[in-house]
């Protein structure tokens, strides 16, 4: 997805700055949203916001709030936090839980234009993993179940014969599956497959969740 | 010349005195009708004396009758005036039969006086010689049966004074009772069986009934001395009690005043001269004592002493008397009015006294409040200040970054100055905005003493919520403030009532700030409460106050914070008080503490 679809998302009860700091970012070329309440943008945030720019202080939820119901969510997008004054304890917190930047509401224009990049670089990053791993997630669709079986043996290491033994099947099988594994995955070794297998996130505990901190 | 000659005129000159005394005191204002009837007897005692006299030196029967009818006449304005003066004089007994005495008489005379009717036949004069080589004339008489009737009246007489007596000591006043009563009935007994002996032919003698007078002469006399020995010492007690009164009020710094709305005179101490600072010479009248107040206090002095005319209540007024220097004396007037019989107004009487000590340390206690008044509220803003920094800085941080959006906006090509004039206009209102959280702080934080004026609570609570607010979210802590626009103005110091509101509040959310933090708030409610006040309650969803801090609450140096210093409960409720109101706390479930106070409804909003 383009820059030009995205927009930056600003979460602040105070309508006046909330409006001077939308303005300031539509001047450096981005499209914004602004909500006036951190309930408002998790009812009415669309799927396009790049960037959510929140308030760390606000009525009913917080910034801190709104952080924590975002990381429970697929392919949310990077959280800048602004405060009206620097709160180390709050800006630790906050950024050991994933916030792209932790600023004071009168932060230098640069250094807040460059958060927002940061955050729409990210964002577009995220994006294109996502993308990326539906894509390798529909090729590993095309694996029959037994083949599934076969493939998990061999990203972790074990000889055919093992595998044959396991699955309860002859040793010539398993070189078959494998085969038609490498084929439909166009992999050429063993190296090039557990890589694909681990950018999948295939086998491991919790498969279906966006491996966090990236 | 012979005693005879000498006695009766003697009996009759010390009637005629008597009488005369006695008349002049009737006189006196208030006029005495007991002492004009007593005199009235006197003077008919003293008249029926020159009858006797005469009767005693007749020369005829017919002259002797003639004399005889007018001795009866007399004798008659005796008793009658007798019986009134008992009546008056007693204040009791029983008035029919004090009428009846005299009426019978009087028809026993109109008898006397019809031809043909007399109650006695006088046939014949006869001398007899008596001791001392006197001599006198005596009437051979022949009664007929209507002579019994004067002798009724006289008994009537006699029964209504023994029944009055008898009254009167029962009522305690024995000595009256037995002096004036006993020697009525003296008298009456005396001079009436006398005379009743001479009619009837028992006695040769001439009538007594005058030198029998003297007897009642003689207590009266007795009882005019008693009464002038009271009056006298009456006097000396009066001049002691006034000169106990001058004493204590000199000592009490007190002057004295009587204003007489009949002639309009004043009459006062010498305390009140210098206390108006009139020199001692100087007539007093009611306009010199008015000049004397300080212009900007004569109509308060005048509208009190009106008020209270027409009210009838007594009146206090504080006013100020300019004195020779720049400086003012404070006196307290105070006055009450006393009516006639008819409920007009005679005379006011009243005190004045220097309070000006007492409005010096007034003031002096006034200015220390005042300070610490400002020292808990700067302390008070200094709890909130890094919450009002916060909304400080909020409007800065917008200006800012509206004015960076602008050179951006004029940096593209082509500008963009359409995008310009809404900047414009939202710097401006965040100047404001940040002025306006300045003015609020100043207001707070100038030292200024109270000044009451008409104010609405809904610009109050506007101020207080703004003030609030920052701190409020710091702490997800929802602080709802609700009315007091449609309640009518009320009358006080806009800063101090802020700044008890500001307390109440502040100290709401501090209570439940160590509580948990799922549903936490505050509110501020204002109603009408009677016509004359409206009732401001701050509440809160903490666990209220414990049951023996209440009574502890509003004492000074009393706090559960432990960085609290425990006078801001303290000084909110004297400038509550200071105000008119009260302020108050009490648990009400399902809400926590809630503190409550009332303010006076100002003037106009009463009218409504």
């Amino acid at each position: 997805m383009s820059d030009a679809g995205r927009v930056a998302a600003i979460v602040d009860d105070d309508l006046s700055f909330s409006a001077s700091l939308s303005r300031l970012l539509r001047g450096a070329g981005y499209a914004v949203q602004t909500f006036a309440s951190a309930e408002s943008y998790l009812a009415q945030g669309s799927e396009k916001t790049a960037c959510v720019i929140a308030d760390l202080r606000m009525p009913g939820l917080s910034g801190m709030d709104l952080q924590a119901v975002l990381e429970q969510q697929v392919g949310a997008p990077p959280l800048i936090f602004l405060t009206g004054q620097g709160d180390i304890a709050s800006s630790v917190r906050a950024m050991r839980h994933g916030a792209e930047d932790f600023l004071t509401k009168d932060a230098p224009k640069a250094e807040l234009l460059q958060a927002v990049e940061r955050a729409f670089a990210r964002d577009a990053r995220q994006r294109q993993q996502r993308r990326h791993f539906q894509v390798l997630r529909g090729s590993f669709d095309a694996l029959s179940p037994r083949e599934h079986e076969v493939l998990q043996q061999v990203v972790r290491g074990k000889p055919n014969k093992q595998i044959a033994a396991a699955l309860g099947i002859i040793e010539r099988t398993v070189k078959l599956h494998r085969t038609a594994i490498t084929t439909k995955l166009q992999v050429r070794s063993v190296a090039e497959l557990t890589r694909l297998v681990e950018a999948a996130g295939l086998f491991v505990e919790d498969a279906s969740t966006f491996p966090k901190g990236q | 010349m012979n005693w005879i000659t000498i006695v009766w005129p003697m009996v009759a000159s010390a009637c005629l005195t008597l009488g005369l005394i006695e008349l002049r005191i009737a006189l006196n204002r208030p006029l005495d009708g007991a002492r004009l009837l007593f005199s009235l007897s006197a003077f008919a005692a003293a008249a029926a004396c020159g009858l006797e006299l005469a009767m005693m030196r007749a020369n005829s029967p017919l002259q002797f009758q003639a004399l005889l009818n007018g001795f009866d006449v007399a004798a008659g304005v005796v008793i009658a005036s007798l019986g009134g003066f008992v009546w008056l004089y007693f204040r009791c007994g029983n008035k029919w039969l004090a009428l009846a005495g005299p009426a019978i008489y009087a028809v026993g005379l109109v008898f006397e006086f019809l031809p043909g009717w007399a109650l006695c036949d006088l046939t014949e004069l006869q001398t007899i010689d008596t001791f001392g080589g006197a001599s006198y004339r005596v009437a051979v008489l022949v009664p007929n049966p209507l002579i019994a009737l004067p002798y009724l009246g006289v008994l009537l007489l006699l029964v209504f004074v023994v029944h009055a007596s008898i009254e009167l000591a029962r009522r305690g006043q024995r000595r009256r009772a037995a002096v004036i009563g006993g020697s009525v009935v003296v008298w009456a007994i005396g001079a009436g069986t006398h005379s009743a002996l001479i009619e009837v032919g028992v006695l040769q003698m001439p009538y007594l009934v005058s030198p029998a007078y003297l007897v009642i002469m003689l207590a009266m006399a007795y009882q005019l001395t008693s009464d002038v020995s009271a009056a006298a010492q009456l006097g000396r007690q009066l001049q002691e009690s006034e000169r106990r009164m001058d004493l204590a009020s000199a000592a009490a710094g007190l002057g004295v005043w009587v204003w007489d709305l009949r002639r309009n005179a004043v009459w006062a101490t010498a305390k009140i001269h210098s206390l108006f600072g009139i020199p001692q010479s100087e007539r007093l009248d009611p306009a010199r004592l008015i000049a004397a107040v300080h212009p900007d206090d004569r109509d308060a002095l005048r509208h009190a002493v009106e008020a209270s005319l027409t009210n009838d209540r007594d009146f206090e007024v504080e006013h100020r008397v300019p004195r020779g220097d720049a400086a003012v004396r404070w006196i307290a007037t105070r006055g009450r009015v006393e009516r006639d019989a008819s409920g007009s107004p005679i005379l006011l009487r009243g005190v004045a006294l220097d309070i000006s000590a007492r409005r010096r340390s007034e003031l002096e206690l006034q200015q220390l409040q005042s300070q610490l008044a400002h020292s808990s509220r700067v302390s008070m803003l200094g709890q909130l200040s890094s919450a009002l920094a916060h909304e400080l800085h909020q409007p800065l941080c917008a200006i800012l970054r509206n004015a960076e959006a602008a050179e951006l906006f004029l940096q593209q090509d082509p500008p963009m100055l359409g995008e310009l004039r809404p900047i414009l206009a939202d710097i401006r209102a965040d100047n404001q905005r940040a002025r306006d959280v300045i003015e609020r702080l100043r207001r707070l934080l100038k030292r200024r003493s109270m000044a009451s004026q008409t104010l609405a609570l809904g610009d109050l609570f506007g101020d207080t919520a703004a003030l609030t607010r920052a701190d409020a979210a710091a702490r997800s802590i929802r602080v709802e403030i609700e009315g007091g626009s449609d309640l009518p103005k009320v009358q006080g110091d806009p800063v101090h009532i802020q700044q008890v509101l500001l307390n109440l509040v502040v100290n709401a959310m501090d209570a439940i700030d160590r509580e948990p933090a799922d549903d936490r708030w505050v509110a501020v409610r204002a109603r009408q409460h009677g016509r004359s006040e409206v009732e401001v309650a701050v509440s809160d969803s903490g666990h209220g106050i414990r049951p023996e801090d209440l009574g502890s609450l509003f004492e000074p140096f009393f706090t559960t914070k432990a960085e609290g210093m425990g006078i801001g409960l303290t000084i909110a409720r004297t400038i509550v008080e200071a105000h008119g109101g009260r302020l108050w706390a009490e648990n009400v479930p399902p809400a926590g503490a809630t503190f409550r106070f009332t303010l006076p409804v100002a003037a106009e909003g009463a009218v409504r």
